[in-house]
């Protein structure tokens, strides 16, 4: 059979992409089972998940309730990712005593919600004290989901407020709404565009994939906490990568041109150095791109 | 055009297209839901111990299907375009690939359902607040009544969409009808005002937060409020003409404001964002993989 023309996901993706994949994805595998085997992986501190248990402390003093949001996405890994923290901050409000809001923008993360915090519940034995109407269900348009939160923040005036996921245009609308009222604030988001708006506007921000290590930081577990380190591996191979390229780019870019280009007839009179499309790494992104 | 062309012409097949005497897909949805209703039912009453594989195993199963539809060659790239290759492995391949999208609606069903879920857990709030008189009930009130005639109005309208004289009716006699009318006001005339003015909000909160952000009270503070005075700079008039004596082919033409906005923004904003986005791209990697296998005792699997 001619596959001589390649394959449709090889071409638009690059056999590049499934190595990187591959090798990140044994990065990971490998890490897990050796946290499996020694647990002498520690993670540094990340000071947004430590104020958990300050923020709740602080809505228990003044029997104000905490808010949490997990923002405009759908039930996905993010989500997931969210609901995990939330159980962690709906276990200390259960300890506590302190009342929770959780309000939902998608009905299915809504009704993962529901489950997973009246679970947390159960499991620190006070189910009497979940009200079903902590976890809402609001809307699923964009703006009257920001209007709602916001005006449970302003009615209820919630002392710490807790937006993970993802955001979009009403982060901000949410964050200074919280602001207003004195609540403390801790945000996450996937989206990197409102990554300065919760900086501006919010005490503590979680960056990048401290989002994701959140579920490893607070249960602190081993297995968990070995996948992080194989992301840490991925993440060298990824800065090694980049200044083998860059030395290889430059040296490449500033030498000579290569006789088997000038035999193919590539090369134009005067032309002393490779062109662009010559140099290894433009190369190599185009093969996998075309 | 007669009625019966017209009928003709409605090829999309929709749940809606099953008519009762279609007795074989009736009692294949009725047993599909008898069948899903007892597993679901058992996997509840399982003990936790039992369950925990089984929902381990369901994940599991549901990611690896993703991965290799991603994996598996379907399409052939030739000189006259895309062509679908037929012959052993790749043609399972590829109907691998077209079974996949099926799989997936069944997880928009569930999230029909709980859709549902979600607007019964609004009606039960509101409703307890107004029947207890809550000090904010009123908000309750407009609440219910316009979840009730966005309701009402919103299944009317599709289907009045649905019946043969609308597919008769030109533009102009359908905007006369009171349904296109109230669809009107409430949605294009209301809806997406109150958008509207929730989004145009967001200016003064930016304000707000920037005036809070670049108070200069530490030196990571002092470095943001300069280069987004520099960045701000940039891009009026009053700012290039600041520099605009420097002439922009010489070495000094770097020095000139509006390279400088541009070398913050290309040379140190994006960079850090490429960074972050990378760092967000592997942490979301790492989870799905600790998901697929049950490793994340989150929502998950307990």
């Amino acid at each position: 059979m001619d596959i001589e023309n390649g394959f449709l996901q090889y071409k638009q993706y690059g056999w590049m992409l499934i190595g990187t994949v591959s090798i990140a994805l044994v990065f990971v595998l490998f890490n897990v089972a050796r946290a499996k085997k020694s647990s002498a992986v520690t993670i540094r501190r990340i000071a947004g998940l430590d104020q958990i248990d300050e923020a709740v402390g602080r809505a228990t003093e003044t029997a104000r309730p905490v808010l949490m949001s997990p923002g405009l996405g759908v039930l996905d890994g993010i989500a997931v990712q969210a609901l995990t923290i939330f159980a962690s901050i709906a276990r200390s409000a259960a300890r506590f005593g302190t009342p929770i809001r959780l309000l939902n923008f998608d009905a299915a993360v809504f009704g993962v919600a529901q489950e997973m915090i009246r679970d947390v519940y159960l499991s620190e034995g006070v189910p009497e004290q979940f009200d079903p109407d902590s976890v809402r269900f609001v809307s699923d348009r964009q703006f009257a989901y920001a209007s709602a939160v916001a005006g449970v923040i302003h009615r209820e005036k919630v002392a710490a407020t807790f937006m993970m996921g993802e955001f979009f245009a009403e982060s901000l609308i949410m964050a200074e709404n919280a602001n207003m009222v004195g609540a403390i604030q801790v945000a996450a988001t996937t989206q990197v565009t409102q990554t300065p708006f919760f900086v501006a506007a919010c005490d503590y921000v979680l960056l990048g994939d401290e989002f994701y290590a959140a579920s490893a930081y607070l249960g602190r577990q081993p297995v968990l906490l070995g996948s992080l380190v194989g992301v840490d591996w991925a993440k060298m191979m990824f800065m090694l990568f980049l200044i083998v390229a860059v030395i290889w780019h430059s040296v490449q870019a500033l030498g000579g041109v290569s006789p088997d280009e000038v035999a193919k007839g590539n090369v134009v009179e005067g032309q002393e150095h490779p062109s662009k499309d010559q140099l290894f790494f433009v190369y190599i992104t185009k093969l996998s791109r075309e | 055009m007669n009625i019966t062309s017209l009928l003709a012409q409605d090829q999309t097949p929709s749940s809606f297209s099953l008519l009762p005497s279609d007795q074989s897909k009736w009692l294949l949805i009725v047993g599909t839901v008898l069948v899903v209703s007892i597993l679901l039912f058992l996997l509840t009453r399982a003990p936790s111990n039992m369950r925990r594989p089984v929902v381990v195993s369901i994940t599991f199963i549901a990611g690896f299907l993703y991965f290799l539809e991603w994996v598996l060659p379907k399409y052939r790239i030739t000189e006259e375009g895309q062509e679908v290759v037929r012959q052993w492995f790749f043609g399972l391949s590829y109907d691998y690939s077209e079974t996949v999208p099926i799989l997936s609606r069944l997880s928009q069903l569930l999230t029909g359902i709980l859709l549902a879920l979600g607007v019964f857990s609004i009606f039960r709030l509101h409703v307890r607040r107004l029947l207890k008189r809550d000090p904010n009930w009123l908000f309750s009130l407009v609440l219910l009544s316009s979840l009730i005639a966005m309701a009402y109005i919103g299944f009317s309208k599709f289907g009045m969409e649905r019946s043969v004289e609308y597919r008769l009716m030109t533009e102009e006699q359908l905007k006369a009808t009171n349904m296109y009318a109230a669809y009107d006001l409430l949605f294009d005339k209301g809806l997406q005002t109150l958008d509207a003015a929730m989004f145009s909000l967001i200016a003064f909160f930016i304000l707000s937060a920037a005036y809070r952000a670049f108070r200069i009270r530490s030196i990571e503070a002092t470095i943001m409020m300069a280069a987004a005075l520099l960045v701000l700079l940039s891009f009026v008039p009053l700012g290039i003409a600041l520099t605009s004596w420097i002439n922009p082919d010489s070495v000094a033409g770097n020095l000139r404001i509006e390279s400088v906005g541009q070398w913050i923004l290309l040379k140190l904003n994006t960079p850090a964002l490429r960074a972050i986005d990378l760092g967000l791209g592997l942490g979301v990697f790492a989870m799905g993989i600790r998901i697929m296998l049950g490793l994340e005792r989150g929502v998950s699997v307990d």
